[in-house]
């Protein structure tokens, strides 16, 4: 039995829709997303009190919901299948056809990846924010940035080029 | 940013818009209805909760959400095809790949006479629902469209006019790069065409539990004796590129479910002909046990009687 309080309350309804957004982002998923969510907010309600959570509560939701959605995709293993994406219509395209490639692109992009790209480029969080929360150096969050525009740079042009 | 860096960040706004909603998000970590935030500072002091079961219960009621059909509009019956499911007015009839080479481009017309659209009708006004490949987006540029967000995804949306066989006609159209589909609607009354457009969702499976695209069976299973119903699923299997769109999809009941079992039990056991068929069935029959079958078989396995409920012409 555990208390949801004011705080808690507000913080959830500022917040919600930005989260599921951000874990939407990194899962690619509706379902899995409101699951990552859903299950970050209970693991924040248990420690609400605790040093640093209430504090720097979106900060927080960030990571419990990155670390539990690079968790999962370890679990499951088996089902990250990159480099299987089915890219159509190389004629002339349109914007649309670009940022859908780009969507179904991103998903064939490791977990890790993925959650750095959505960082940097929908979270606006520096590299330095993003090392942080990702426990890792920011030579490492450069490092996995650029493969990831590597890769996808690759597949645009060969897809504009076919 | 440069221009990959930029397209990577128009991509995660635009589909952010398609994140689920968070109406029920506090409500399933707190197991709390909803509050407006106006609200919220005098009513949150104390929610005393079971969190887990609260979130068990929330789930459950969501996956039921999401498989429950939308209700049907009168007058009206789902089409699907790939990745899309369209309601259209149930007097429309529908027809395979109508044209015939070189001009191929339309995979399903469904309209109100089955022949090649453009060369029947060329100047009498008729509602007519095209459905193409995304590689022919290109027929319909004269038609301006705008980025639209729809259930399950995003879709590119607008009417315009369209030359339909060197006849100039008022024409929806959605470009769904994601389904890989091209949907063009013309029709006597604006209202129509926009019915028709608004109706348009992506779905993995349509209201019968049918994949966009055929899945591919290991092997065509006996069906038992007695159904208390089947589900249908019938693909296309004409063309280049065409061969597992959804065309078509429904519920058996009763004696239509046990002559279509028969059928099938009929054609496995004794023929097994291995005739060219325009389509292929993928049917599930349930069971009065609650056990159900699916079996995978050739139109031609199929009662013309089965085939006329599911495909009206």
């Amino acid at each position: 039995m555990l208390v949801a309080d004011e705080a808690f309350t507000a913080f959830v309804q500022a917040q919600g829709t930005g989260l599921l957004r951000f874990a939407y982002l990194l899962c690619q998923d509706r379902a899995r997303a409101e699951d990552l969510v859903q299950d970050a907010l209970v693991k924040m309600l248990r420690r609400w009190r605790a040093a640093g959570v209430a504090d720097q509560p979106v900060a927080y939701a960030r990571r419990v919901v990155v670390n539990e959605h690079l968790g999962w995709r370890r679990l499951r293993a088996s089902g990250e299948v990159p480099g299987t994406v089915e890219i159509t219509a190389p004629d002339d395209i349109d914007a649309i056809g670009d940022r859908d490639r780009v969507w179904r692109l991103m998903a064939t992009l490791p977990a890790r990846s993925r959650a750095v790209l959505v960082l940097r480029y929908y979270e606006q969080l520096s590299d330095r924010e993003i090392a942080l929360l990702l426990g890792c150096a920011e030579a490492t969050v450069r490092s996995i940035a650029a493969r990831a525009f590597s890769t996808l740079r690759v597949h645009v042009l060969e897809t504009e080029e076919a | 940013m440069d221009a990959m860096e930029t397209l990577v960040h128009e991509t995660l706004a635009e589909h952010a818009a398609d994140a689920p909603s968070d109406d029920r998000l506090l409500a399933a970590v707190t197991g709390a209805p909803r509050r407006r935030p106006w609200l919220a500072g005098g009513l949150a002091a104390a929610l005393v909760v079971g969190i887990a079961l609260g979130a068990v219960v929330l789930r459950a009621a969501r996956h039921r959400a999401d498989t429950a059909a939308p209700p049907l509009p009168a007058g009206a019956r789902s089409v699907s095809y790939h990745g899309i499911t369209l309601d259209v007015p149930s007097r429309l009839r529908l027809n395979y790949q109508p044209c015939l080479p070189p001009r191929n481009e339309v995979d399903i017309f469904i309209g109100e006479a089955i022949s090649c659209p453009p060369v029947s009708h060329p100047e009498s006004p008729r509602t007519v629902v095209e459905l193409s490949p995304y590689r022919f987006r290109g027929n319909y540029r004269s038609v301006p469209t705008a980025v639209d967000h729809v259930p399950g995804g995003v879709v590119s949306r607008g009417i315009g006019s369209a030359q339909w066989r060197g006849v100039t006609r008022p024409t929806g159209v959605i470009l769904a790069p994601s389904a890989g589909v091209v949907v063009a609607v013309t029709a006597p009354k604006r209202a129509t065409i926009d019915r028709i457009l608004n109706s348009l969702r992506l779905t993995p499976t349509d209201a019968f539990g049918c994949p966009g695209r055929a899945p591919t069976e290991p092997e065509s299973a006996r069906a038992g004796l007695h159904p208390i119903s089947a589900d249908v699923c019938v693909y296309s299997t004409l063309g280049p590129g065409t061969t597992d769109s959804l065309v078509a999809s429904g519920q058996l009941a009763g004696r239509d479910a046990v002559v279509t079992a028969n059928a099938v039990r009929d054609w496995i056991d004794q023929t097994r002909l291995a005739l060219p068929s325009a389509q292929l069935y993928r049917i599930t029959f349930r069971y009065a046990d609650g056990s159900t079958q699916t079996v995978a078989v050739p139109n031609t396995a199929v009662t013309a009687q089965t085939h006329a409920l599911l495909v009206p012409r």
